[in-house]
């Protein structure tokens, strides 16, 4: 009947928590809406949206040219992974903002002036190009411009007069080819926008042009653990063929999201390979204390339902599971599980001695149980008290990990009785039932005897230790519990290291524009102390000196305007524009000549530009050598076309240099999407200059910013608040659930010393923990954190036990032999199994297995060791009415224990 | 009569600073490079101005050359007190102008002789084949001391060229037979040579690009060793220099004089009435100081670059010694 109804629970939980609950990794879950920092950064989420990007980062290697192709390339992989990737960017092109380019704060003011200068300065250039119908002229004006000294002239004209001479030569060439040939005016715009630098065509690039960037929003499903799994996976494929295509580039990606997902893969592996690690010691461990297996694969059983029945709960109450809630189940396996060690090591003792299975489940359930329902309430209680701490996601853990011990308890003197029984009478009806191999650990009897050498021996370590204590370190570094040698965190490193940037970034909201100024003004101070990197914002596009800009450009307009363009015509004279060619074939060898006594390398910018310059002019030479009125036919074709695009070009110059100004509402929906709302208002972000992983850092600049304004919000805002409050509840959970189990105890013993005496092993353990932590060079941090609440729930089971089965024998002797026998075993399967943690790769999860593992080791020492002699002791002082005989018996040597069943 | 004494004595004032003001002139010789006297002129100003700042030698104007005949013609109208030269230019030219050469550039460079992949096999097979390139300028220091004993220029069509990357894609093509270039040369231009395998026939010694000299014309006949013994070479060669009658100049120290030219051998140095400026012991010093100056200072790595060069360093009188040994004693031979 029992079986049949735990077995209908479970199965209805199954299917209710399969068809009902959730499961949600969204970090922002895990904290309450109560919360302030966390209700403006869901605000600005809202507002704003998503702003928690992958980065592909690009090392530029001293080649940014090089870079701006990769991320051109990269760009247009993962564009065409569109059911995965909702936004892609690696540029603001000036193209983007149409005729008031110009205004962009990009181009600084000396720029501007330079380039007005360049139009009034070589005003008779203009004046003679714009009259040029006629290519030779058109060559011939280029030869001229680069014989002149050079040293004069105004770099700039210089370069856009290179550009154009390329252009022209190379549309030349097409034409001479009879191949299509784009529009040269076109392509010339396109090299009077373009700056030297990618930068300038608005590729993304760190300040000091190290790094080069594409930024992915990828579709996220947070109804996986990994969150962006799939579209991770395509990225990172999509990658690696950009590096096929890009020999020995180096490029990586990296962002919150991409560590967040590496790290729930890492983990989940590591979780993984360390449950089946667990489960085969356990298992051995099992058959070498129990010597049969049949009865422990029965406490797996009920272990399964309760967790099967805490889905069901999880489900009917809260609905949903979070990154910090679903760990539920690996506290249960390790703490559940000691429930049913305990009941059937007391079973197996009690079945010894009398036979009768009915009887030794009564009387088990009867003597071992209440320790097992006074030790597993006090654990649920420990968990229960993390539900008044302020952070919502160990709340939530405290309620789902507290219910899952009340089932497991419920289930382990309920379910596992019944399922034992029924086992055992179906086995005994067809052959008698083997002997029960009572669990003994060898020598752990002889504890009370001597118990001074034990006190002492204990003792005074703890008390020298004391005086040494310095505390446990807290590491706040969350990259510090990542697999180091996972791309997402090399990247992210390069990044702190190379950079101005980093993948998190403040944000401020404000109503206008000029509010935007004020909060870049006070953020001045910080950037110039080195708290805070880059600032960005909608200033980094509209410019605050607009009428300005616009004023300085209209100087050049005014030169334009009245420039007379000449009448196409496709007259074209061999002789002259062979002449033509050669005159500027001399120019170039001999600048060509000349880079290479300089020891210019062949493939840089200046050599390879020359030698296409090279290319297009032989080229065109041979043509009109191999077929001279062929090509000189479609060459003033050519020329027909070019001058008659001069107009097109001299309207564009015009509405370049005469533009109305730039303002918010302009802006490209690329740009207007991530610095101005819906709303209408703005954002502007600060990136940390230090590394923000590093508490310190990330003190102070979260310090810094709300400085600035108590309205900032952002990932290191909610990271710092979150981290700081989880830290803290963490504490507070385990205060309160110290307080929580003692009261229990008080409870349950009716008797102050015995509870104190319970309360023995956990006081000592964590004792030792603390002063031995150090030692081992380990310390404290968001992921081993945990193992506090998970310590003080185990701790106190052990000594509960013990101390109860003191208060039924009144024999320190009999409880060394068995219930300690018992703990150890308990503790030796919780050991096993946190200890299989620290093979992780993950360095939290391994910091986890380190502290647990050692924890339960100290603590075990302390309940099969300490708290027997401390009883012993107490016992010796008369604090406890025992008959002498007991007292005499325990202090008596004896060659062998005796194996006796537990009365 | 007071105001005029005063006006004359402002003018004459003026006038002197002019005459203070004057540019000292300065040469950078260096024939067969690319450009022009007028496309280095940017150059020289500022290479002028640079050393005008850093020497005590006053204001500077400096002249570039790539052709031989255009500097000798300089040399010879009015000799500079220093002057940057290479070193064939150094070897042939150093008695009948006083050359005394005080630092030379860094890195030195290596003489190569280039052909088209396995048509070459020794330096032979270039006898009375068309070679080009600009070191050609300079045969006599190529076949006596650059690829002395190796290769003699003579026996081929030598032809001097100023655009070594034009001659580069001409031998690619099939038009010469080989192309004779620096090694930097030959790495920076060889990659462009549009898939055509160019190889190496002739690999010389490391020789510097340029000389820093000191121009001091002799005294006379018979007095210091560089004056005293007028190499047979720069007999052999003065066809190149044109047929000026050669003159002897008289030391003055710091200041521009005009001596009448002197006959000093069987080549002639400055021409009648040519001017002649010669620097102090302390102009040296610190004009000295500046070219070694230049690897360390920021400002200079423009001009180091468009040189070509990393820096100057001090003259190995020895090596030197051995050099102008082999200069003129292969032509004696």
């Amino acid at each position: 009947m029992i079986v049949a109804l735990f077995g209908v629970l479970s199965l209805a939980s199954i299917v209710l928590s399969l068809a009902f609950l959730e499961v949600r990794t969204d970090q922002n879950e895990l904290v309450s809406t109560d919360q302030e920092y966390h209700r403006r950064y869901l605000n600005f989420l809202d507002e704003f949206g998503d702003q928690e990007f992958l980065y592909v980062v690009i090392d530029v290697d001293d080649n940014p040219e090089r870079a701006a192709a990769i991320a051109d390339d990269v760009a247009s992989e993962i564009e065409a992974l569109r059911e995965h990737v909702k936004e892609v960017h690696h540029r603001v092109s000036p193209e983007a903002f149409g005729d008031q380019f110009l205004l962009l704060p990009q181009y600084d003011i000396e720029m501007l002036r330079g380039l007005v200068n360049g139009v009034v300065q070589n005003e008779g250039l203009l004046r003679r190009f714009a009259a040029m119908n006629r290519l030779e002229e058109v060559l011939q004006f280029f030869t001229e411009n680069f014989q002149r000294d050079s040293s004069q002239d105004d770099p700039r004209v210089l370069e856009w007069s290179s550009r154009l001479a390329g252009i022209l030569l190379n549309s030349m060439k097409r034409a001479a080819n009879g191949e299509k040939v784009d529009s040269a005016m076109d392509n010339m715009k396109t090299a009077l926008i373009e700056g030297s630098h990618p930068r300038d065509r608005g590729y993304l690039f760190t300040d000091n042009g190290e790094l080069a960037f594409v930024l992915i929003m990828p579709q996220k499903d947070y109804a996986t653990l990994e969150v962006i799994r799939e579209p991770l996976r395509q990225i990172r494929a999509g990658l690696d063929r950009v590096r096929a295509r890009f020999a020995g580039a180096q490029l990586g990606l990296t962002g919150r999201p991409v560590l967040q997902a590496d790290e729930m893969d890492t983990t989940d592996r590591d979780m993984r390979r360390a449950t089946i690690f667990a489960l085969v010691l356990v298992v051995v461990l099992f058959a070498l204390t129990f010597r049969r297996l049949r009865r422990p694969l029965l406490a797996g059983l009920a272990l399964v339902v309760s967790i099967t029945l805490t889905f069901g709960v999880a489900t009917l109450t809260i609905g949903y599971l979070t990154l910090l809630s679903i760990v539920f189940a690996a506290l249960l396996v390790g703490l559940g599980i000691d429930f049913g060690i305990h009941f059937l090591a007391r079973y197996q003792d009690e079945l010894r001695a009398s036979g009768d299975i009915d009887l030794s489940i009564v009387q088990t359930l009867r003597t071992s149980g209440v320790g097992i329902l006074t030790g597993g309430v006090t654990t649920a209680g420990a968990f229960y008290t993390a539900m008044f701490v302020h952070f919502k996601g160990l709340r939530e853990l405290g309620f789902v990990a507290g219910t899952g011990v009340c089932i497991c308890l419920a289930t382990m003197l309920v379910f596992l009785p019944a399922l034992v029984a029924i086992s055992d009478h179906w086995i005994g009806r067809r052959r008698p039932l083997d002997p029960p191999h009572p669990i003994r650990v060898p020598g752990l009897s002889q504890v009370p005897r001597y118990y001074p050498l034990v006190l002492l021996g204990l003792g005074v370590p703890t008390v020298v230790g004391l005086f040494f204590f310095r505390g446990v370190a807290y590491n706040f570094n969350l990259l510090d519990l990542q697999a180091q040698n996972l791309e997402s965190v090399q990247y992210e490193l390069l990044l702190i290291r190379e950079s101005d940037l980093s993948t998190w970034q403040a944000a401020y909201v404000v109503d206008s524009v000029s509010e935007v100024d004020d909060v870049i003004d006070r953020l001045a101070s910080l950037r110039k102390s080195g708290v805070v990197g880059e600032i960005e914002s909608v200033r980094d596009f509209v410019a605050n000196d607009q009428q300005r800009r616009v004023d300085m450009l209209g100087q050049a307009a005014h030169l334009i305007v009245p420039l007379q363009l000449a009448a196409p015509t496709n007259a074209i004279d061999l002789d002259k524009l062979t002449g033509a060619l050669e005159g500027l074939l001399d120019r170039v060898d001999t600048a060509q000549s000349q880079l290479a006594r300089e020891g210019e390398d062949a493939y840089d910018g200046a050599m390879s530009m020359l030698a296409s310059w090279v290319e297009d002019i032989e080229t065109v030479q041979d043509r009109l050598m191999d077929e001279p009125e062929a090509t000189l036919a479609r060459l003033a074709d050519f020329q027909v076309a070019w001058s008659s695009e001069q107009s097109d070009l001299r309207t564009k110059l015009l509405s370049i240099l005469q533009p109305r100004p730039l303002t918010p509402d302009d802006l490209p929906d690329l740009v207007a999407r991530r610095f101005v709302s819906e709303r209408g208002r703005f954002v502007v972000y600060a990136y940390p200059r230090k590394d923000i992983w590093d508490e310190t850092n990330m003190h102070e600049f979260v310090t810094a910013t709300q400085g600035v304004s108590d309205q900032v919000t952002g990932t290191p805002l909610e990271v710092y608040e979150s981290a700081r409050m989880m830290k803290a509840g963490f504490v507070s959970a385990a205060l309160y659930s110290v307080t929580l189990v003692f009261l229990f105890l008080l409870l349950d013993f009716r008797s102050g010393i015995y509870a104190v005496l319970a309360m023995v092993p956990l006081v000592m353990g964590l004792t030792w923990l603390l002063e031995i932590m150090p030692l081992f060079g380990l310390s404290f941090n968001l992921a081993n954190f945990f193992a506090l609440p998970i310590l003080i729930g185990c701790g106190v089971d052990g000594g509960v036990h013990i101390v109860h089965r003191f208060q039924e024998t009144h024999s320190t002797r009999e409880v060394s032999k068995t219930t300690c026998s018992a703990v150890c075993l308990s503790f030796v399967t919780t050991i096993a199994g946190f200890g299989c943690l620290m093979m992780a790769q993950h360095r939290g999860v391994t910091s986890l297995g380190q502290v647990m593992a050692l924890g339960c080791i100290v603590v075990l020492g302390a309940t099969v060791f300490f708290l027997p002699a401390v009883i012993e002791l107490a016992v010796r002082f008369g604090a406890f009415k025992v008959d002498a005989d007991e007292v005499a018996e325990s202090s008596m040597p004896r060659s062998e224990p005796r194996e006796e069943a537990s009365v | 009569m007071k105001r005029v004494m005063t006006l004359f004595l402002v003018l004459s004032s003026m006038r002197g600073v002019t005459a203070a003001d004057e540019a000292t002139a300065w040469l950078v010789v260096q024939p067969g490079y690319p450009g022009s006297t007028r496309d280095a002129e940017g150059f020289m100003r500022l290479f002028s101005s640079y050393l005008t700042e850093r020497t005590s030698l006053g204001p500077l104007e400096g002249t570039y050359y790539n052709l031989p005949d255009d500097a000798l013609h300089k040399l010879q109208a009015r000799s500079p007190g220093f002057a940057l030269v290479s070193l064939g230019f150094y070897l042939k030219y150093r008695q009948q102008f006083g050359f005394e050469v005080r630092l030379v550039s860094e890195p030195a460079d290596v003489f190569l002789i280039v052909g088209r992949e396995s048509e070459i096999q020794v330096a032979a097979d270039l006898d009375g084949q068309e070679v080009v390139g600009g070191p050609l300028y300079e045969p006599g220091f190529l076949t006596r001391v650059v690829f002395r004993g190796r290769a003699c220029v003579e026996r081929w069509q030598a032809r001097p060229v100023l655009r070594t990357s034009r001659a580069l894609r001409r031998l690619a093509r099939g038009r010469y037979k080989a192309v004779v270039l620096t090694g930097r040369e030959f790495a920076s231009l060889s990659r462009l040579s549009r898939g055509k395998k160019l190889e190496k026939v002739l690999q010389s010694d490391y020789y510097p690009a340029a000389v820093l000299v000191l121009i001091r014309p002799p005294k006379s006949k018979g007095s210091g060793s560089q004056g005293d013994s007028k190499s047979e070479s720069e007999k052999s060669e003065s066809d190149d220099v044109g047929d000026e009658p050669r003159k002897r100049t008289k030391k003055r120290t710091g200041r521009i004089t005009t001596d009448p030219p002197a006959e000093v051998g069987g080549n002639r140095g400055l021409r009648a009435g040519a001017v002649q400026q010669v620097l102090t012991a302390s102009q040296r010093t610190s004009l000295e100081r500046a070219f070694l100056g230049m690897e360390e200072d920021l400002e200079a790595q423009d001009l180091l670059k468009t040189m070509g060069a990393r820096g100057f360093k001090m003259v190995k009188p020895d090596w030197l010694k051995e050099l102008e040994g082999q200069y003129d004693t292969v032509e004696k031979k």
